[in-house]
């Protein structure tokens, strides 16, 4: 068994969480983010999708979901950064009974608003969403998503039937959006009772018709908390825009070498600036010509840069998948994303320039990136 | 590890092995009851997919072997 590190992260310093394909690590570092300590492996062996980290309340909780391909998925959290988990035996996230279903997959877990410190929310496959109201300890199925008459024609993505992404409004209490492969993009309006679509506009490229009612395969939604009604998408095939809070959207793929890619990251300070990783094509699944490049706009999508200091240029034929790429809470923001071929990559400076922080990896499937928050009684 | 029951069914049995350790329901079988698809249940030298599954009948003196299916590891590589 590989041998296990640990950090120790203080208040105010940058946390990586990354959950990879066999096992997930954690890397620390001061503010600066000029060198990183890394932990890890935890969970070795078992492909951990989903990770979160929850500030919320004076905790410095860590959830992650490892799943075991015999044993099935669990929730498991750590107080004390990764040295030691709640216990993995019991199944904490379950389908009811009644339901059919049993859980596959945790593809995300997205802590509630700062003012309901109580909530989180798990987007699992089959495609479904779960919450808590008691901190993680226990969660229900959210029936009103489950009981949509679009879910049972909802298709799997090349993922899997996965509800993969969790928005949750920081200004209206009541909303909350979320995207399936390959169903596209939900929206409820009071606490998860009733949902509808919200992806008019957005293509489904490998259907015959290109808007149908559902079956957009959407890989990425992202919002800014600072203006809620905005958020950007990251389909397959498409780069969008809505400003209305996904009642419409708008293409943005301008200047980018393709509009199909997984990933999408929004800066931590500033709406307008966000992040993808373009990649050739859903047949290839690869960075174009080889090299690696992360796009960024400043303009809300009206134009993309290539960033590219520090990221091989030849014979990177990488892929960066739909969690593996984060933004951390910094003004200068840190931007992160891992790949397929076990590659993690820095950059301190909002993206303009990178640095490799660890290679040799298992596949990466997850980054999510953090200030560790200060605890309760010191400057609260 | 081992354990000893009286049981007439591969069911009956994984019950009482379930109450002796509580843990090992929800690795063993989904939250639907049936058995995790890469999980083996074996009654002597047979599997219980082909036996009646679960409700396999249990006569005289057998083995119930639980054993992780060879498919171990990660499958290849879904994009997602």
């Amino acid at each position: 068994m590989a041998d296990v590190r640990h950090v120790s992260p203080k208040d105010g310093d940058a946390l990586l969480m990354v959950g990879t394909m066999k096992g997930a690590f954690l890397f620390r570092s001061r503010a600066s983010r000029a060198r990183w300590e890394r932990g890890g492996v935890y969970f070795p062996g078992n492909p951990v999708y989903a990770m979160a980290y929850d500030g919320r309340a004076g905790r410095h909780r860590l959830w992650a979901a490892p799943e075991s391909f015999h044993f099935g998925s669990v929730m498991r959290s750590s107080d004390d950064f990764g040295k030691t988990w709640t216990s993995g035996e019991t199944a904490n996230l379950r389908f009811p009974e009644d339901s059919g279903a049993s859980l596959k997959r945790v593809w995300q877990i997205a802590p509630g608003r700062a003012e309901e410190p109580e909530v989180l929310y798990a987007g699992v496959e089959p495609a479904a969403l779960f919450e808590s109201r008691d901190g993680g300890k226990k969660w229900s199925l959210v029936r009103g998503l489950w009981e949509h008459p679009h879910r049972p024609q909802w298709q799997p993505g090349g993922g899997g039937q996965c509800l993969h992404t969790v928005l949750v409004d920081p200004t209206r209490r009541e909303r909350i959006h979320v995207a399936v492969s390959a169903a596209g993009v939900y929206r409820t309006d009071d606490g998860g009772r009733s949902w509808r679509t919200a992806h008019k506009g957005v293509r489904a490229q490998f259907l015959p018709d290109k808007h149908p009612e559902f079956g957009q395969c959407v890989h990425k939604i992202v919002r800014h908390p600072s203006r809620p009604d905005r958020l950007y998408l990251q389909n397959h095939w498409g780069l969008y825009r809505s400003d209305d809070a996904g009642e419409s959207w708008k293409d943005v793929a301008s200047g980018v070498p393709s509009d199909f890619g997984f990933g999408m990251a929004v800066h931590p300070y500033d709406p307008e600036t966000v992040y993808i990783v373009p990649l050739e094509s859903d047949e290839f699944r690869c960075t174009p010509e080889g090299r690696l490049r992360v796009y960024r706009t400043r303009d809300a999508g009206k134009s993309w840069q290539p960033m590219t200091r520090g990221l091989p240029q030849k014979d990177a034929l990488e892929t960066v998948l739909r969690d593996a790429l984060a933004t951390d809470g910094f003004e200068k923001a840190g931007v992160y994303f891992g790949t397929r071929s076990g590659k993690l990559f820095a950059s301190r400076d909002s993206g303009t320039s990178w640095a490799q922080l660890a290679d040799g990896l298992p596949p990466v499937v997850c980054v999510k990136a953090a200030v560790v928050a200060k605890a309760r009684g010191k400057g609260h | 590890m081992d354990a000893e029951a009286e049981a007439s069914t591969v069911a009956e049995a994984l019950d009482q092995l379930w109450r002796l350790y509580p843990g090992l329901r929800d690795r063993v079988l989904t939250e639907q009851g049936q058995v995790r698809p890469h999980v083996n249940v074996f009654v002597g030298p047979d599997s219980i997919r082909d036996t009646g599954g679960l409700s396999t009948p249990l006569e005289g003196r057998m083995e119930i072997a639980i054993i992780p299916a060879v498919s171990g590891g990660v499958a290849p590589g879904r994009d997602g």
